[in-house]
């Protein structure tokens, strides 16, 4: 009894400023709402690797398990995400507990307004990639365990507040993401999964040294966050910081030339995996960003800002170019999939109050947009029976429904207006104006070489003369709709409610509008990066 | 007023999810300039006499980015304002007019259109992006609208994919305003770079008195704020997107073209204030106005000269004489005049395109070589080609004013209007009067008179052209607008107005009386150098652009990449290997132990600080 009694007083968590619910009394009040978000996966994906399955019989079974504990998550990150104190930077639903404590190591969690709409993309993103997952026949239990502990760790990621922790999560995605390529992805599955593991142990090697150096420079007493964003350290050290985190987001988010990796994933995996990574796992590069260098390193992250932008406006260029010249439509994807990516990391090397908020605001809605287009065409490639764009030529007549939605999956990277994409790139580009006004121009020509590259494939695949040669092709099927319909509905309602529903212009409705979520924290923390502020 | 945007938003809604049929589309997209013309009527009639215009603002955004530095930048404010003043009543009704003449014409003119729920539902979004441009008070919501258009308009220019000619221009028409929609964007974003502000009702006032934005930076906001509406308006050397869209429907071409023209009207009327500023200190952003103006004034007519595709040498010709509208820009007085002659001239533009459409579509062939004879087989399509003439040459000279003019001015009047009225009138002269030439698979007893709702529309947008043009001479009309004092030419200017489009069409007249032969072989001697250079233009931006950097994608990817991820795999390779092999224990142990040290050494505190 009387360790029943220690341990609940260990494991209770210190209190954390209690977020307020703009419509009256918090729905759900508990102390273990992130770690629940973060380990709920991991015991599912433990229950179900211990579950027997003679002979497949509960395939579905396991199918409908994953499904239902994402579900469970999403509801939670909307209760959370509605419950967020928007009057508060704080970091909310924190929880603490001594780890190492010779080492100064915390199991730190919290959230604030830059990470709760991410959580929420994050489990969004897991229910599509499950329901996307439903066509998954070999091996089912195993391919949804590694599913859930990849989710696990994503949601580790976002709400690590100690870095040390936040680099074992980071590291911890990176061998399931790759046994899922390598064990159920297309022809090039190998090769793809090697290339991943080596860029993610690229990328967190780098982070790692971040970690140690940050850890010993400011006197070796904490991984925390808060301890160590306020440590003094000179310029020369925040540059190397700085690069190194560059190295670290840059093999995730991912930038050229460290994108090395994305083509060939996304490319090779299955569509869920695929949405997964380009939907949540690869907008990490640019949280890692934000966090540790934006809110950590200020003049680190000026002093880099403009290396950092060349590199976003060379990811998008090359994305265009790429587009160009590629004959495979699921490359085609891949490529499109990296644009979000490098709008992201331009906002962030804008370093001004909008573009951070807008680079934020991108992360989310680049995340949807990138797991759209990486689905559609991952689809219509499944559909169409090739992914050769050359045999490929009208299937807009055979296969409609997915056509507006490969159209819309376009529409969304651009940044055409009604998507979230276009107020999320509209913010980061009039923010990014003032400080990187040459990136801004080069990234925007990008865009404009993207729309053309996006015509000409339309065109091609399509609404092209169909081709005598061509496999026979369907259309999609009701769940492929859900799911991808999903992503365009989120996309179309930040779109055109950033700020949430209002009545009366002023109180808001059931949503709290991801924008004032986004700036509760943010605008705090990009204060000191306002016009003439420094 | 939302009614004025949110009806037909919603009727765009109920095309593109639920209408399959060609009938019920057609009908129900009338629908939306239906009742938008009930909310615009109602505010226009509201405001007749009041000079005072109609506000209504909802908020879209409203952040607070910053707690510290200058104030303009701790927010981030887009409310959704909707002005409707006289100006922004007549740029409506007649955005509401053309989308009346364009569905009416569609129902018969565009039968043979791919998914006609998905055309009549681009033009809705095209009608509703046009209001919002016209009506909008902030920038960035403007460019919204101007956004949305820009998709509507590839959309519908490529409506019929399967037609390889029609998917080029519609590719033309994606990329070329592309840039110029991106260096509106870059105006857009240098502005609030140093502004902080995007609503024109706040950031006018202090163009002036903003620590750190100076003349240079407005001067050049101003001009690339030009270049957006220039671009949209096809100005040379912006043009190419139009003139080749005469692939497509003749009914999205039009509504494409009429109804950019109307928002460029807008955008150049909003933003004038922004380059009127710069000008007190550089006097840059007004002279690329007219020098574009005026070279477009004069070029794109000599373009319109050049080839047989009647659609092509109309559409050209009627942006040349749109630009002599746009001249009127660089002149502060006659700003909201310019604007109205703007809207006539894209009424007239229209009204011409759509005549064109049914010309050809009535004698089997775009190319003015192969038709003739219109006057007595197609009187009502034809008569829209002289009135529309009319539309869009008369008021010019009302606008043009015989004040401040340099003499480059007047001569770029004089000649453009000559040039374009050459060029409209060789198209009209060939087609009416013209012999019908008998070709395999034609013939020319077959070709009958269009019905009403083909024929008409034109015919009527082209009187409403008129009525304006001869409204314009009034000066309390001009001063309905601006509420500014305005004055009549003077009669020798006015003659000078009269009579040099009346020069044009005589000249024409007087060419395929005299010299047909001629005039046929110099136009297709233009024509091919035109194509020439044209065609060397493409292949030097092909392997001077976009080959270059193809090759060089190649190379990274295939060589660099793959060679440098390659090198890495045998690294890493090898290094497993030395674990299979026997290792010497001690140095390894020491080596290793002095990494640590060094490691450790250079992360103690004091190394670093």
């Amino acid at each position: 009894m009387n360790h029943l009694l220690y341990l609940l007083a260990v494991t209770t968590p210190s209190p954390s400023p209690s977020p307020v619910s703009p419509f009256g009394p918090t729905i759900i009040h508990f102390n273990f709402l992130l770690s629940t978000l973060i380990w709920t996966p991991v015991l599912m994906a433990a229950v179900l690797a211990l579950l027997p399955n003679p002979r497949g019989r509960y395939d579905r079974t396991f199918f409908q398990i994953a499904f239902w504990t994402n579900a469970s998550l999403l509801f939670l990150c909307l209760v959370a995400y509605n419950q967020a104190n928007l009057f508060s930077s704080a970091a909310q639903y924190e929880e603490n507990l001594p780890w190492l404590p010779a080492l100064g190591i915390q199991y730190h969690l919290g959230v604030d307004g830059i990470t709760i709409p991410l959580l929420l993309l994050g489990s969004l993103i897991g229910v599509v990639s499950v329901l996307a997952s439903s066509a998954i026949r070999e091996r089912v239990r195993e391919y949804f365990v590694l599913l859930l502990l990849v989710v696990g760790s994503v949601n580790g990621v976002l709400c690590a507040r100690d870095l040390f922790v936040l680099v074992l999560f980071w590291a911890g995605g990176i061998l399931p993401i790759a046994l899922l390529v390598a064990g159920w992805g297309g022809p090039g599955r190998r090769a793809a999964a090697g290339r991943f593991l080596a860029y993610g142990a690229v990328g967190t090697f780098a982070l790692l040294a971040v970690a140690l150096v940050l850890y010993a420079a400011t006197g070796g007493i904490s991984f925390d966050f808060d301890f160590l964003a306020h440590g003094l350290l000179n310029n020369r050290l925040q540059v190397v910081i700085a690069i190194l985190v560059v190295v670290a987001a840059a093999t995730r988010l991912p930038l050229v030339p460290l994108h090395g990796w994305a083509r060939d994933l996304y490319a090779e995996a299955t569509p869920g995996v695929a949405m997964l990574v380009a939907g949540i796992g690869a907008r990490l590069g640019g949280y890692l960003l934000i966090r540790i260098l934006v809110v950590g390193q200020h003049n680190g992250a000026s002093l880099i800002a403009p290396f950092l932008a060349a590199l976003a406006a060379a990811t998008v260029l090359y994305a265009a170019f790429a587009i160009l010249r590629s004959r495979d439509l699921r490359r085609f994807g891949a490529y499109a999939a990296l644009v979000p990516g490098g709008v992201a990391a331009l906002g962030i090397s804008g370093m001004t109050s909008l573009a951070l908020l807008g680079a934020t605001f991108q992360l989310v809605a680049g995340g949807l947009a990138a797991a759209l287009v990486v689905g559609a065409t991952a689809t219509i490639a499944e559909r169409a029976q090739t992914r050769d764009v050359e045999v490929m030529g009208g299937l807009a007549p055979r296969m409609p429904k997915l056509s507006w939605l490969f159209v819309l999956a376009g529409f969304a990277v651009l940044g055409v207006p009604g998507f979230a994409s276009f107020i999320a790139e509209a913010m980061t580009l009039f923010g990014s104006f003032h400080n990187q006004p040459g990136a801004v121009f080069v990234l925007s020509l990008g865009l404009g070489l993207l729309a053309v590259a996006f015509a000409f494939f339309y065109q091609r695949v399509l609404f092209g003369s169909p081709r005598p040669d061509s496999p026979g092709a369907s259309d999609a099927s009701l769940g492929e709709m859900w799911y991808l319909g999903l992503l365009v509905a989120m996309l179309f309602w930040w779109g055109v409610l950033p700020g949430g529903p209002k009545l009366g212009g002023s109180v808001t409705l059931f949503d709290q509008g991801i924008v004032n979520v986004i700036n509760n924290s943010s605008a705090d923390i990009m204060s000191g990066y306002s016009p003439g502020a420094s | 007023m939302p009614l004025i945007l949110v009806a037909p938003l919603i009727v765009f809604a109920m095309l593109a999810l639920g209408v399959r049929t060609r009938r019920a589309a057609a009908n129900l997209a009338q629908l939306a300039p239906l009742s938008a013309l009930v909310g615009v009527g109602l505010a226009t009639w509201a405001r007749l006499q009041k000079p005072e215009p109609y506000d209504g603002s909802y908020e879209w955004l409203n952040i607070g980015t910053a707690f510290s530095g200058p104030a303009q930048f701790q927010t981030y404010i887009v409310d959704i304002g909707i002005r409707i003043t006289h100006l922004t009543s007549i740029l409506m009704l007649c955005a509401l007019a053309i989308s009346f003449a364009v569905l009416a014409w569609s129902r018969v003119g565009a039968r043979g259109e791919p998914s006609p729920a998905r055309y009549y539902a681009l033009l809705t979004l095209l009608l509703t992006s046009t209001l919002g441009v016209v009506a909008s008070t902030d920038l960035s919501v403007l460019y919204v609208f101007w956004g949305a258009a820009a998709a509507a308009s590839y959309l519908l220019l490529s409506n019929s994919w399967a037609d390889e000619a029609s998917t080029l221009g519609a590719r033309l028409a994606l990329a070329v305003p592309f840039g110029s929609d991106l260096a509106l964007l870059a105006g857009i974003a240098l502005l609030y770079s140093r502004y902080g502000q995007l609503n024109l009702d706040q950031l006018i006032p202090q163009l002036h008195g903003v620590a750190g934005a100076g003349p240079k930076a407005l001067a050049t906001a101003g001009i690339l704020l030009f270049a957006g509406a220039a671009g949209r308006l096809g100005l040379f050397p912006f043009h190419g997107w139009l003139t080749r869209a005469s692939t497509a429907s003749a009914g999205a071409h039009a509504a494409v073209q009429g109804l950019w023209a109307l928002m460029a009207a807008g955008l150049l009327y909003k933003v004038l204030p922004i380059l009127a500023a710069s000008n007190t200190v550089n006097p840059w952003p007004l002279r690329v106005v007219a020098v574009t103006a005026a070279v477009s004034a004069v070029a794109l007519p000599l373009l319109g000269l050049a080839g047989m595709d009647a659609r092509r040498a109309l559409t050209a010709a009627g942006i040349g004489v749109s630009a002599l509208a746009v001249l009127g820009f660089a002149r502060p007085l006659a700003v909201a005049p310019a604007a109205v002659l703007l809207a006539a001239t894209a009424l007239a533009r229209v009204g011409l395109i759509l005549a064109a459409g049914s010309l050809a579509a009535g004698m089997r062939s775009p190319l003015v070589s192969e038709m003739g004879e219109g006057l007595r087989r197609m009187p009502l399509s034809l008569l829209a080609l002289p009135l529309a003439a009319a539309g869009l040459a008369g008021a010019v000279g009302a606008v043009a004013g015989d004040k401040l003019l340099h003499w480059w001015w007047v001569a770029a009047y004089a000649l453009g209007l000559g040039l374009g009225m050459l060029a409209l009138f060789r198209v009209y002269f060939l087609a009416a009067h013209g012999p019908l030439p008998r070709r395999r698979g034609f013939d020319p007893n077959r070709v009958r008179a269009a019905p009403n709702e083909v024929a008409v529309p034109p015919l009527l947008l082209a009187a409403i052209a008129v009525l304006i043009s001869i409204a314009l001479y009034s000066t309390r009309f001009q001063g309905y607008f601006d509420r500014l004092p305005h004055q009549r030419p003077a009669f020798a200017f006015l003659a000078l107005w009269v009579g040099a489009p009346l020069a044009g069409a005589l000249l024409a007249a007087g060419l395929f009386l005299a010299a047909r032969a001629l005039g046929g072989r110099l136009t297709a001697g233009a024509a091919f150098a035109w194509e020439g250079g044209s065609g060397l233009a493409r292949r030097a931006l092909d392997r001077g652009l976009v080959a270059p950097f193809t090759a060089l994608i190649a190379l990274l990817e295939d060589r660099a990449l793959a060679g440098g991820e390659s090198r890495l795999g045998r690294a890493v390779g090898d290094g497993a290997r030395i674990l299979h092999r026997r290792v010497p224990l001690l140095p390894v142990a020491l080596g290793v132990a002095v990494v640590v040290v060094v490691v450790a050494g250079l992360a103690a505190p004091g190394v670093y600080r």
